[in-house]
């Protein structure tokens, strides 16, 4: 008996010096208001670092109208990209398609007077919680402890004291317990003024690297009386923000620079090493090619190569294999991290955007989109060799929508259409078609209010009024029953791309399927709140491996 | 010149402050907007009569307001002044105005924010001028008018504002030998004004 209690209470001990062990630093034990003095501090750390720090800044908002029976669907949207500049307030640098002159605006002059004007930096400003974040200018309130993902987090209620200056955040932080960063915030600014709005949002950050979290997604959500009068209704929208291309050697190839590799050269005499003039020429398209592709990884808007472009390109092995088709030299398959959505090819490369890619419903309409753009490969349909000339890149990132085009006529669309269509019919999707087709009913029913999602910035328009691209899989699709649970046509976003903000790798989200309950939760094309599992970085997980090995 | 000063140096001292305030201090905001609002109000107006006398006259103030800006905005005014015995003459007399122009608010402190602004317009004057002890002049005159002055808005509640405003208003009227002669006069307004669009108000609880 007395060594069976001796056996329970080494057990107790080995086990409470295991868990100490497993995180150094929860074994200490810090008052409630330490803590406070230790996120103040770490949040006043986090501002020095994202001054450093120039991530691109996606920006997509959707206004909204609720009907009779209180259903809302968006009535319009917004769209802003540009580069976060943190050092002298905020400022975010936009990338502009088109830019508005002066005539612009004097013959718009009711709709720039009378209606509401979002402001990129207004929203990229809610990567911060308080850019002079002072203890003494806020009251904390413990609420719990709770996980999200592998995070435990400490939740306080933060809300400016009577006496603080205006513009502070009111509202909850979620404080991770080992390095008390914040890794959730969700609340706005108080004090507004009668012009300009603060909105409500729920800003989260991940961990990047080690000990770094930073911004990565914001949801913001506005829902006010909802009056249905245009002159005067209320701010009603959603909208989303995503930060990514935090790691400067993305931007900087200096890194490259200093790991100068020498292939050794071998000299066999035998193999031809001339190139005839059609090899030339294809080396030449090439180039073009490889140099726009580079161009458009380097300023941050085109994925690494990666897993997700393994899919894609799976899809398009299908095609080519099923249509025995022989394609010289090899296509190759990028995805583009914008939202609006948009495929198109630079040579032998499609391109298609992560926004397309999270609203496709099924691999058949995927095959529709890469059949569309194989058929331009395959009629060999103009490539702009003038890319091939460095300096045509020498331009600022923020122009670079203007500097940049790869959308081809409408005879070549519509040839590209055709081709995809025969494509297709040889392909293992040809049974499944119906689903692309509802896809295209379900984007040129949004396209009127969708403005700015289905605008495409580098490439062609997949909805032209009230023409879609592939006709014939549009007039052969079902009718479009937004009432059907069954029957769903088109993914909210969000729906299947996960991107890495640091290194801006792509992954397919790990979610389970659900089970729609009303066709409300249909949501095509819509911007929907988003709850990530938080993860540890590798290097974060190493320390505590390490952690847990040591005395 | 003298009122032209007068003015001058108030929208210099309304003005001096706002240019002093730092932009940094505040988080930008995401959406700007106009702001609309109405009101409606008690107006007073002391007008000196050309080599007559002062006549006080009482009445509805109405006014449309859009926000332009943070700091700008435009309104629209409307008057209707009323006196049943101008000058102990028997005659009653009216001012009908209708003013547009720019509003400028140079501080804002909580809920409470100082305008100025400089209209211009039309006046109408119904009045009457006394030439001797037994005779006087009956008539009215449509002018050009202006008006330049400023006050405190309040916001009491998202949708509801009290505003207490005061301007020289100048108008014109015939003196006692039939010639337009151009006045000016001190005009004060006090009015509810009704947001169309919620105007946010910090709530106790968000000062708790």
């Amino acid at each position: 008996m007395r060594s069976l209690k001796i056996i329970v209470f080494l057990l107790l001990v080995s086990s409470m010096a295991g868990l100490a062990a497993e995180n150094p630093k929860l074994s200490s034990t810090l008052s409630f208001d330490q803590t406070v003095d230790r996120v103040v501090k770490r949040e006043r750390e986090f501002v020095v670092t994202m001054k450093r720090m120039h991530p691109l800044v996606e920006t997509y908002i959707q206004n909204l109208r609720e009907d009779n029976d209180h259903n809302a669907e968006p009535v319009s949207d917004q769209y802003f990209l540009g580069r976060l500049d943190l050092n002298d307030g905020v400022r975010d640098s936009v990338f502009q398609r088109q830019h508005h002159g002066f005539l612009h605006h004097a013959l718009n002059p009711v709709s720039a007077a009378l209606g509401y004007k979002f402001l990129p930096q207004g929203f990229a400003q809610m990567v911060m919680l308080d850019p002079d974040f002072q203890k003494s200018n806020y009251r904390f309130t413990f609420v719990r402890r709770e996980f999200i993902g592998e995070a435990r987090c400490i939740v306080i209620d933060v809300q400016p004291k009577e006496k603080a200056p205006k513009g502070l955040f009111t509202g909850r932080i979620w404080v991770e317990d080992r390095d008390f960063s914040i890794v959730r915030f969700n609340g706005t600014y108080s004090g507004r003024a009668d012009y300009t709005h603060y909105l409500h949002f729920d800003s989260w950050r991940f961990n990047l690297q080690s000990d770094v979290w930073l911004p990565s997604y914001i949801y913001v959500e506005e829902s006010g009386t909802k009056r249905s009068s245009a002159l005067f209704h209320d701010l009603y929208l959603k909208a989303q923000t995503r930060l990514w291309a935090y790691d400067p050697e993305q931007l900087n190839h200096e890194k490259e620079f200093t790991q100068i590799k020498v292939d050794s050269s071998v000299d066999d005499r035998s193999v031809a090493k001339d190139n005839s003039p059609v090899e030339s020429q294809r080396m030449w398209e090439r180039m073009a090619e490889d140099n726009a592709v580079d161009h458009l990884q380097k300023i941050g808007v085109l994925a690494p190569a990666g897993d997700v472009d393994k899919i894609l390109q799976t899809v398009v092995d299908n095609l080519i294999i099923t249509n025995k088709l022989q394609v010289e030299p090899d296509v190759r398959c990028r995805v583009l991290l914008t939202l609006p959505l948009e495929s198109f090819t630079i040579g032998h490369t499609i391109v298609v955007s992560r926004g397309l890619l999270d609203v496709l419903p099924d691999e058949a309409s995927l095959a529709m989109v890469l059949a569309h753009e194989l058929g331009h490969i395959v009629l060999g349909h103009h490539v702009d060799t003038q890319l091939a000339f460095n300096d045509r890149y020498f331009f600022a990132d923020t122009t670079a929508f203007q500097h940049l085009h790869f959308e081809l006529d409408a005879a070549d669309e519509a040839a590209a259409d055709n081709k995809a269509v025969e494509l297709l019919g040889n392909s293992p999707y040809k049974d499944k078609l119906g689903n692309a087709g509802l896809f295209l009913k379900a984007l040129q029913d949004r396209s009127p209010v969708l403005a700015n999602l289905i605008s495409p910035r580098l490439g062609g328009r997949m909805v032209n009024g009230n023409t879609t691209r592939m006709t014939a899989l549009f007039t052969s699709a079902p009718a479009l029953e937004k009432q059907r649970l069954d029957q769903v046509a088109a993914l909210p976003i969000g729906s299947r791309i996960k991107l890495d903000p640091w290194g801006n790798q792509l992954t397919m989200m790990n979610s389970k399927p659900v089970a729609l309950v009303s066709p409300r939760e249909k949501m095509p094309f819509e911007v929907t709140p988003l709850f990530p599992f938080l993860t540890y970085s590798l290097a974060e997980r190493k320390l505590v491996a390490q952690g847990s090995v040591g005395p | 010149m003298r009122i032209i000063e007068k003015v001058c140096f108030f929208v210099i001292v309304m003005v001096a402050p706002a240019l002093t305030q730092t932009r940094l201090q505040s988080p930008s905001p995401a959406v700007a907007g106009p702001a609309f609002d109405v009101s409606v109000g008690y107006t007073r107006l002391a007008m000196q009569m050309p080599a007559a006398g002062r006549a006080n006259f009482n009445g509805l103030d109405f006014s449309g307001n859009i926000g332009l800006g943070p700091r700008w905005g435009a309104t629209l005014d409307s008057n209707y002044l009323y006196t049943p015995d101008v000058l102990s003459t028997k005659h009653h007399g009216y001012a009908l105005s209708l003013l547009a122009g720019p509003v400028f608010y140079p501080v804002a402190h909580g809920n409470t924010r100082v305008f100025v602004h400089a209209l211009a317009g039309a006046g109408l004057i119904d009045g009457a001028v006394p030439i001797s002890a037994t005779q006087d002049f009956h008539g009215w005159l449509l002018h050009p008018s202006y008006a330049a002055g400023g006050g405190l808005e309040h916001t009491v509640s998202a949708q509801l504002a009290v505003r207490l405003g005061g301007d020289y208003l100048r108008t014109s009227f015939y003196d006692s030998t039939g010639a337009e002669r151009p006045q000016n006069n001190m005009r004060l307004t006090m009015s509810f004004v009704f947001r169309l669009k919620d105007r946010p108000h910090r709530s106790s609880a968000q000062l708790q």
